[in-house]
């Protein structure tokens, strides 16, 4: 499992958000690119950067940033927040980005992200599904949230990922909204159940890392990378624990 | 010290300059024979199709610059493929440099091989080469691509695998060449542009 730091973006600052909440935010006041220089030099290999400014209302706001971090950075870099058109993506791939998260179009319009798939080609792009546990009398199910996680999808994880999955997708970055920037621990159940019925998905664990105790949790369920923003930021895990989480081997034989 | 990188048409060679930037040369890309031939390291880096990118340095006149070129050349990625007689990749096959003789082929894919191989890798290092004095078999190097040069073709030096083994690194005389991009392969890919720059 490849540790993946993340820095969240608003205004070119480094922030965190608890639960995606953006009344409840801490800016850090780190430069991003010395923070994502840090983080390099730790030994990361892949950079996530969200656009949180972007994520909400569209658009590229924290553009420049990005592009700057590429070219600072000798390692590749993936982002999400705002991409909304084909453009978009096109707008990130030539800022540097070596890969591009979508989100609330991929929820709300799945039938768009499988022509990206096709025209992008699938290592590309990132599913990004922000998800929220949802427990009814019959069912636990996961129910993705759109637009900075403020609109329910109208497909559940399931049915959308089914969808999505003949297209040849292969990255999912998921999220479990309640945990992300909590420090509680991620939804090693959520990602469990991923792994045990889309074998074949590189997952990407998000959201409530706050010990290295739970990289290894995250590490046992058996995803490909796990995204570490607010614990890496504050301390909880240590920046020296990104060496000990290199990517996967590949292609062996 | 002058780097010359040159230009094939591509974007987002900005960060093969920056990681020179890094290791303090101030590189000029250009599609100039003169710099290029009075350079004291060449670096052919590639972006896109190997028919896009021929088809630029054969309308720059830089096909037999590149072949005539006699300081130490580093080709990065699907420069090392141009490097080669033909690649397969485009409409029946696209005529490479020939500069080293030898065809570059599409990789395996399958359902769990997917292309392009497109992550992180590590290598086997298979014979001594400058470009790398310490070679560490432990070291990650991250690809994109999904066409390479057989690992068992003489001039591999070092070797990668996906569903085949490819060669990551080659060597034929000046000519060194990785199928990986070192200006994105962190530590160990800088470690290798510095072992470049001073061969």
């Amino acid at each position: 499992m490849m540790l993946i730091p993340a820095l969240d973006l608003i205004g070119g600052q480094v922030v965190r958000l608890a639960q995606g909440d953006y009344g409840r935010q801490t800016q850090y006041g780190n430069d991003a690119i010395e923070q994502a220089l840090a983080y390099e030099q730790a030994g990361a290999q892949y950079l996530h950067v969200v656009d949180l400014d972007s994520a909400k209302g569209g658009g590229d706001v924290n553009l420049a940033t990005i592009r700057d971090l590429c070219q600072a950075l000798s390692i590749p870099v993936q982002t999400g927040g705002g991409v909304r058109s084909a453009q978009d993506i096109e707008a990130r791939l030539n800022a540097g980005v070596a890969r591009v998260v979508v989100g609330s179009v991929c929820i709300q319009s799945p039938l768009a992200f499988v022509e990206w798939l096709g025209a992008f080609g699938v290592e590309t792009l990132v599913a990004g599904l922000d998800v929220k546990q949802e427990t009814t009398a019959e069912k636990t199910r996961w129910v993705p949230r759109a637009s900075g996680w403020l609109e329910p999808g109208a497909l559940d994880l399931k049915a959308l990922l089914d969808l999505l999955l003949p297209s040849g997708l292969i990255h999912v970055l998921c999220t479990d909204i309640e945990r992300d920037g909590m420090l509680g621990g991620s939804s090693t159940s959520l990602y469990e159940w991923l792994i045990e019925n889309y074998p074949s998905l590189e997952i990407q664990a998000s959201g409530g890392i706050g010990s290295e105790e739970d990289l290894a949790k995250t590490q046992a369920t058996g995803v490909a990378a796990c995204i570490v923003g607010r614990a890496l930021l504050e301390g909880q895990v240590p920046l020296a624990a990104i060496a000990r989480y290199p990517a996967d081997k590949r292609g062996a034989r | 010290m002058s780097v010359a990188v040159i230009d094939s048409g591509g974007a987002n060679l900005g960060s093969v300059l920056q990681a020179l930037k890094r290791l303090g040369v101030e590189p000029s890309l250009t599609q100039s024979a003169d710099v290029i031939r009075s350079a004291d390291h060449v670096i052919l880096p590639g972006v896109g199709t190997a028919h896009a990118a021929m088809d630029a340095l054969t309308r720059a006149g830089l096909v037999d610059v590149i072949r005539e070129l006699t300081q130490p050349v580093l080709g990065i990625c699907l420069g090392l493929q141009l490097l080669f007689d033909r690649s397969e990749e485009g409409q029946g096959h696209t005529a490479c440099l020939g500069v080293i003789p030898g065809d570059v082929v599409k990789l395996p894919e399958s359902s769990t091989l997917r292309l392009p191989h497109m992550g992180w890798n590590q290598l086997q290092w298979i014979q001594q080469d400058p470009i790398a004095p310490s070679q560490n078999d432990n070291d990650w190097f991250y690809f994109v691509h999904s066409y390479a040069v057989a690992g068992e073709h003489p001039s591999a030096v070092a070797i990668s695998q996906h569903g085949m083994s490819f060669a990551a690194v080659v060597r034929h005389n000046n000519f060194v060449a990785c199928q990986f991009h070192p200006e994105k392969s962190a530590a160990a890919g800088e470690g290798l542009l510095a072992g470049f720059l001073s061969s």
